[in-house]
């Protein structure tokens, strides 16, 4: 407890630059929160994009089909065929796309050799894309229906073309309760969590481990009648709530502040993230114990703790979405912790069903997550046998040597 | 009270401790004094089983010494050449820390600490952290640290390095006081002059070897050398010099910048025979000094080096 209570003490002396970035995490986060609207609109409503159409050809059922089926989709806006006219709308983008259909198209369609459609749309914009598209698919499926059957006359094959295209397939969202989905602002507080978690991790552990392996206070303490077992036990005890109280507030942080955008979720998806965050602790708490033996003074430590977590946070995706990753970044990322905690919000954060098909990715990802602790501890006790066999002189030892 | 035999240190090809013995007796002050690199702190380390040796034996309280001897650990206080304190804790906070590994229960630990805040003279920085303290303040917090929990034995490694001499006669001062509580003391000092003040009986080393033992007359009487005669003078012939130089108990003698120096033979004291030489020649003199032997004196004819070479 002796050495418990001394990390404690260490800890408070050194906890201005741990409250610095809990604060300024939190400040944040209260900002970000504070510009989420919590009604965030899923509905979606189609454009309806400016075409015009200049038929160069003659009325024909094939032609008046297309003309009916665009200004279906979109809002048709008459334009004179005079060049002058066609390139001042373009211009002032009253129209985003102008289709030419050329005299004698529709014989071409109907013989099987179609002339090509001359069509002016603005550059880089989605809307003209979308009418070029739907143009060439009526157009596809006029050939396709005369070409399956040419017994059809030109008006039942324009019939059938915009029957077939006025087929819509319906998908529906199945949720096995009446909850609402996690809300986006928690799923982002959970990915960032991942680095702060981290950093104060690293930080709080590092800083007492810093000052007990500084050699003249490694000596000190080995004279005392105070057994190894009993020194490890302070310091574990210690690890361990500052792990349990980091991962609390942080935890408590994320939801509270989301908590008005939670309303209506489901608390079994809120549990599964807080036992995902819960386990990652572990992971922050075995690269501490590794780290401790690599730094040795305060400077070295902030930039250390900083380095790592923000590095292997970008990696595992919680700032960045690993789409937006190189293809290679996205290899190695799935050696990092961070992925699999990723990986997990994100699964967690899209069930709609809880069976054990559904939550059997996230049970993976949990065991990855303690793998990588387990791993990375055994590497750490490792380290630690291998630098204690080393550390036979202590401090002043040195001046013995320098002889 | 301390038995260690025959110790032998090495790492790698250089012999740390060359079968280094050493016997301390209950409620002596015991006095390690040799150069930088002679061995003292390697020998306490040793000692306090803090480093693994290749050959020998050491025993404190009459029990064979190991890491795992909590029973003599427990009568044990260590006071380290460098400043071995948490910065991150107060002066009162240190002490207790590092007390409560000797004494778990709190209320017997309370009285102790303010003992040994008050016994270093530190009641009026007990909040202080130690990066405020002067480096004199700062080893008293050092010893503070090692004596709280009223050891036995203490063994203080150079307590006095780069102190001023106020605060090194404080800490002197405390030394004797803890010596006179009953407590045997082990200091380690390349301060001949703290080492001859302080310690009852001495020992002197030189590359990991023990050259020396004994209290400061039997060290000094081990030598040829005996007191060194100064005499203040304008100018010394060299015939007189001469003659001062066959006086019979005269090992060698010099002048130089106004100072005949002479270093005598054993016992002997030609004090009033070196005058009369100069009175009979006419020669004035001034203010004249009579130096007995130092610790330093045995260590150069001994080794042939200064002691702070």
């Amino acid at each position: 407890m002796k050495v418990f209570k001394a990390s404690l003490l260490i800890l408070k002396r050194r906890a201005v630059q741990v409250i610095v970035y809990l604060s300024m995490f939190t400040a944040m986060f209260i900002i970000i929160a504070s510009f989420y609207s919590e009604q965030v609109s899923t509905d979606f409503s189609a454009v309806r994009p400016a075409f015009t159409v200049i038929n160069r050809d003659k009325d024909t059922p094939l032609t008046e089909g297309l003309m009916e089926f665009l200004r279906d989709k979109g809002t048709e806006h008459v334009l004179p065929d005079e060049k002058q006219e066609l390139q001042d709308a373009a211009f002032y983008h009253a129209t985003e796309y102008i289709l030419i259909i050329p005299e004698g198209f529709d014989e071409s369609v109907w013989s099987g050799n179609p002339l090509s459609l001359e069509a002016a749309s603005i550059p880089g914009t989605g809307k003209s894309y979308y009418i070029d598209s739907l143009a060439n698919q009526y157009w596809s499926f006029v050939d396709a229906y005369h070409k399956a059957d040419s017994s059809l006359d030109r008006k039942a094959v324009s019939r059938m073309t915009l029957e077939a295209l006025s087929l819509e397939s319906s998908a529906e969202t199945l949720r096995q309760t009446n909850s609402q989905p996690i809300s986006d602002l928690y799923e982002s507080y959970n990915r960032v969590q991942s680095y702060i978690l981290m950093v104060v991790t690293l930080l709080c552990v590092t800083s007492i481990t810093m000052s007990f392996r500084r050699p003249d206070l490694r000596m000190r303490n080995l004279c005392a009648p105070t057994t190894t077992r009993q020194k490890n036990l302070g310091l574990f005890l210690y690890c361990s709530l500052v792990g349990f109280v980091v991962w609390l507030s942080t935890s408590l942080l994320g939801y509270l502040v989301s908590l008005p955008s939670l309303a209506g979720a489901d608390g079994r998806l809120v549990a599964l993230l807080f036992a995902n965050s819960f386990l990652y602790t572990f992971v922050a708490l075995s690269i501490a114990m590794l780290l401790n033996y690599f730094i040795s003074n305060p400077n070295t430590q902030n930039a250390i703790a900083n380095f790592l977590s923000l590095a292997l946070s970008f990696l595992g995706g919680a700032f960045v979405p690993l789409e937006f990753l190189s293809e290679g970044l996205r290899t190695v990322s799935r050696f990092t912790p961070v992925y699999w905690y990723s990986e997990a919000v994100s699964d967690i954060c899209n069930l709609t069903l809880l069976n054990k098909e559904t939550l059997a990715p996230i049970w993976r990802s949990f065991a990855m997550e303690l793998g990588f602790a387990a791993a990375i501890l055994c590497v750490a006790l490792a380290v630690g046998k291998t630098k204690n066999k080393a550390e036979s002189s202590f401090g002043s030892t040195r001046t013995e040597l320098e002889m | 009270m301390i038995h260690v035999k025959n110790l032998v240190k090495r790492y790698g090809k250089l012999v740390a401790l060359d079968h280094f013995s050493l016997d301390v007796q209950d409620g002596e002050i015991f006095g390690l004094l040799g150069p930088n690199g002679s061995g003292k702190t390697t020998a306490i380390n040793c000692i306090l089983s803090l480093l693994t040796y290749d050959k020998g034996e050491i025993s404190l309280f009459g029990e064979p010494m190991s890491p795992t001897n909590y029973k003599s650990k427990r009568k044990i206080g260590v006071v380290p050449q460098n400043v071995a304190v948490f910065n991150e804790l107060t002066v009162q906070e240190n002490i207790d820390y590092f007390c409560s590994l000797y004494v778990s229960d709190k209320t017997e630990r309370k009285p102790l600490v303010e003992e040994a805040i008050a016994f270093v003279g530190l009641s009026d920085y007990r909040k202080f952290l130690p990066k405020k303290l002067s480096g004199g303040l700062l080893r008293r917090l050092n010893i503070a640290c090692g004596i709280a929990h009223k050891p036995e034995l203490i063994f203080l490694d150079e307590p006095t390095v780069a102190v001023d001499p106020q605060s090194r006669n404080n800490i002197l001062e405390g030394i004797k006081a803890l010596n006179a509580s009953g407590a045997t003391i082990v200091y380690t000092s390349h301060y001949m002059e703290e080492v001859e003040q302080l310690c009852s009986r001495i020992m002197i080393m030189d590359r990991g070897r023990a050259i020396a033992t004994g209290t400061r007359e039997e060290l000094t009487a081990l030598i040829h050398t005996g007191e060194k005669l100064t005499v203040e003078t304008i100018s010394l012939p060299l015939a007189v010099l001469e003659q001062i130089r066959n006086l019979p108990d005269v090992l060698r003698a010099d002048y130089t910048e106004g100072h005949l120096t002479a270093d005598c033979k054993g016992m002997g004291h030609p004090v009033i025979d070196v005058l009369d030489l100069l009175r009979q020649n006419q020669v004035p003199f001034g203010q004249v000094y009579s130096e007995p032997p130092t610790l330093n004196d045995v260590f150069l004819e001994i080794t042939g080096k200064q002691l702070r070479d």
